[in-house]
């Protein structure tokens, strides 16, 4: 059924363009080094070369301290969807491991994660995150990724639990049961793939969530650290001339706009398909 | 005596995918008050027949042909001409009690929804009338059992409730496709001995699909036998017993039970 | 009272409870039987009788909380981990709804193959040659294990449960309701198939339905179940000519008759 949800999406047109929108991004992101024209920490000439808008030289302009704004960009891609892509992996393992663990051993086991659960999700998120980063002061990219992660798996879990525990009473389930196999092989050949896409949908809007988290974390001065540059930076270097240098401030937004909505519609659709798919069997 | 129902080469398609004929053509009238089986094996297109007699065939499906009922052609009717025929002229139950009932509203409700529905102004009149019909088809303490949510019933109170609904109006046709299958053995020969007894008494005449020739034999005059799409036999029921002339047929005699002839 | 020593299955006073919103709900209250070997035993009863719980049971799929199952004469319920793992090999089960009870995202060969894996029987080409004659075994054929459960219709399905079940080579199979969701051609085809192979293999039946009509061909002997208790056990003749207890003679009434 799965293969099946994945070929569905495949057909899906608004589903292909949103996957190509993030593959675009993070193959930006991964060749950043190479297609950026400049040194995104390089400061040519802050006097003359100081807030140039879009140019051929640069095509989308300089920032206040000379500064390339597309190398900027292209590097902060790198730091901001590297986070990013960290903190859902990190979630969805956690949600899918701890879910399916409450779900397969049940007992008390289960109630301490459900438990876990129900606390920490009735909490909001941004406040634990700001807590932590109070505590501990503003933190490297790996630092965001373990804090992003770790706040980010509890609907994961959550789905997770709910749908392995119903599959566990499905005769297949109690066929796999009846040859000998162990709950881990059931778990792991039958359980998990059938939830995989569920767990995918989660995932994307997990991703979703965290690039637009991450960047309000930069732009307070919590998250990515200067010079390192991250989109939410970016912007913080461009607040305060939102009105004489629009493009420090368009561009980075609509990077963030379009990898959240991209994410935001694969998710959609990959509901869709499921739903497509329960229909047809 | 003109028909009550008469189909002329119906046939049903399959519109995208693998084109391909699930019904190819098939031909055949019902009297007015007669019963009439359908028996074949699964996938020979009993229950897309039905369906498309009751204009309720799932997307995907496209009938063609003309089916007659009551001189109207069913197939060509809007979707308003169809409800107002549908339960009032034309009723239909089905296989799965559970699905066919809004699980979140007191079944005497639902019944009597069907007489609002179609023109019945007053409300408490209406229930009053389903619960009397809920008695009629065999529900202990019809008055209790209409106050219940469709979970609150067994299988086979939850198909006397669909068939309470369906014979509310006093239909001139019931269509029943497996509305035993569903259920226990002991309950499925009290519904079927209740579908007899309500098939004389309104004088309605049914269509009883089935999957199993045993079903069938008691209750229906006549038999149709469907093979791959297309009506194989059609004969008296003891005739298509004691002479079968298809294969199919010869095996679905020889699948019913041999105990009912020593008993 | 020693058992014959013929019975392959022995059960003493099987208590099986569930939890339900208003207490325990006692679904096999006190059960006793034996299976002989090679034999086909019928259990025969309503939804809700507590056939099914039955057949859990001796699956080690419930735990009852009282009463004894021996297998061959070793105690099914205090077997653990790897001895339970070694029983399990010899019982197998064929479920009602074949859509159900295969994983759908799972080829057919991987499906058969499970049982062999997880008992690590054999392994490799040989493994896909033991698929492929299991496959032929039941009816289908050695192509037929790269496609899906989905592509297959129901009976086609319940062979392939069939095939899963019979791959670890047991001596008891447990068959609950495996014909129910069938048409009658189909179920017919399903019962020789059965048949076939109890004769070949030298299988032992615990054969669960809901219709006397359907084990009257299959069965050697008919246990009924009502209200978690059997109220008649018989040699299949003897129940169907003389029915002793009132339920059985309802359920016989209720199969539905030729008139001619």
């Amino acid at each position: 059924m799965a293969a099946r949800t994945w070929r569905r999406l495949l057909d899906d047109r608004p589903a292909r363009a949103a996957a190509a929108v993030l593959a675009c991004a993070s193959l930006a992101a991964l060749l950043a080094p190479w297609i950026s024209g400049y040194d995104p920490t390089l400061q040519p000439d802050p006097v003359t070369l100081r807030l140039v808008p879009p140019s051929w030289q640069h095509l989308m302009g300089t920032d206040p301290y000379s500064r390339d704004v597309l190398s900027r960009l292209l590097h902060g891609a790198r730091v901001s969807l590297g986070v990013a892509a960290g903190s859902m992996l990190l979630a969805a393992t956690l949600g899918t491991a701890l879910g399916a663990l409450a779900a397969v051993v049940g007992g008390w086991v289960d109630s301490f994660v459900s438990g876990l659960v129900d606390v920490l999700i009735a909490v909001p998120r941004l406040l634990i995150v700001v807590a932590l980063v109070a505590t501990f002061g503003a933190l490297s990219p790996w630092w965001l990724v373990v804090l992003l992660g770790g706040t980010g798996w509890l609907t994961t879990a959550r789905i997770v639990r709910a749908e392995l525990r119903d599959n566990l009473q499905r005769e297949y389930v109690l066929a796999a049961r009846a040859l000998g196999a162990t709950k881990w092989r059931i778990t792991w050949q039958h359980l998990l793939p059938a939830v995989a896409p569920q767990v995918a949908v989660a995932a994307a809007l997990a991703l979703a969530a965290v690039v637009p988290l991450e960047a309000a974390l930069s732009f307070v001065g919590l998250g990515v650290q200067p010079p390192l540059p991250s989109w939410g930076n970016i912007l913080l270097d461009g607040a305060d001339y939102l009105t004489s240098a629009w493009w420090l401030v368009v561009f980075p937004v609509a990077a963030i706009t379009c990898t959240v909505g991209a994410a935001l519609v694969l998710a959609d659709r990959l509901r869709a398909a499921i739903a497509g798919e329960e229909q047809a069997s | 005596m003109t028909p009550l129902l008469s189909v002329t080469d119906l046939r049903i398609d399959i519109t995208h995918g693998a084109a391909r004929a699930v019904l190819a053509g098939v031909s055949f009238d019902v009297a007015p008050g007669d019963t009439v089986g359908i028996v074949g094996a699964s996938g020979g297109g009993k229950t897309s027949l039905a369906l498309a007699l009751i204009g309720l065939l799932p997307p995907g499906l496209r009938a063609s042909g003309r089916v007659a009922f009551e001189g109207r052609d069913v197939l060509s009717l809007d979707d308003r001409a169809r409800r107002d025929l549908r339960g009032r002229r034309l009723s239909m139950v089905f296989q799965e009690p559970f699905t066919a009932l809004n699980p979140r509203q007191r079944v005497g409700a639902q019944v009597a929804e069907m007489a609002t529905a179609h023109g019945q102004r007053d409300a408490r009149r209406a229930l009053r009338d389903a619960v009397t019909m809920l008695g009629r088809v065999g529900l202990a303490e019809p008055d209790e059992r209409a106050r219940r949510l469709p979970h609150q019933l067994s299988g086979g109170e939850r198909q006397r409730v669909l068939l309470a609904m369906a014979l509310l109006l006093e239909p001139a046709l019931l269509i029943a496709d497996e509305p035993t299958s569903a259920l226990d053995v002991t309950v499925q020969g009290q519904v079927l001995e209740l579908l007899r007894e309500q098939q004389r008494e309104i004088g309605m005449a049914l269509l009883l699909v089935s999957h199993d020739l045993g079903v069938v034999a008691g209750t229906c005059r006549r038999t149709l036998v469907m093979h791959e799409g297309r009506i194989v036999e059609d004969a008296p029921t003891r005739q298509v017993f004691t002479a079968p002339r298809h294969p199919l047929t010869t095996a679905l005699v020889g699948a019913v039970s041999r105990i009912g002839a020593r008993a | 009272m020693s058992a014959p020593a013929s019975a392959l299955v022995t059960v003493r006073d099987l208590v099986v409870e569930y939890p339900s919103p208003g207490g325990r709900v006692r679904a096999v209250d006190g059960v006793s039987l034996e299976i002989h070997r090679g034999e086909t035993l019928a259990l025969v009863g309503e939804s809700g009788s507590g056939k099914t719980s039955l057949g859990r049971a001796i699956l080690r799929l419930v735990d009852p909380v009282a009463g004894s199952v021996s297998f061959d004469g070793t105690d099914v319920l205090a077997l653990t981990g790897e001895q339970l793992r070694r029983m399990r090999r010899r019982v197998q089960v064929v479920f009602q709804d074949p859509k159900a009870s295969l994983d759908p995202r799972m080829s057919v060969g991987c499906i058969v193959r499970e049982g062999i894996d997880i008992h690590r029987i054999t392994a490799g080409a040989d493994a896909d040659a033991r698929v492929a004659r299991l496959l032929g075994e039941v009816g289908l054929s050695a192509p037929d294990a790269a496609r899906h459960p989905g592509e297959f219709s129901g009976g086609e399905r319940q062979r392939i449960a069939i095939a899963r079940a019979l791959a670890v080579e047991p001596d008891f199979l447990v068959l609950d309701e495996a014909v129910s969701a069938l048409d009658v051609i189909v179920r017919a085809q399903i019962l020789d198939l059965l048949a076939v192979l109890q004769a070949e293999r030298a299988l032992t039946y615990l054969f669960i339905a809901h219709d006397l009509a359907v084990v009257e061909r299959i069965a050697s002997r008919v246990a009924v179940m009502q209200g978690g208790r059997i109220v008649e056990c018989a040699p299949t003749r003897t129940l169907f000519d003389a029915p002793s207890a009132p339920h059985t003679k309802s359920l016989l009434a209720a199969i539905p008759r030729m008139p001619w």
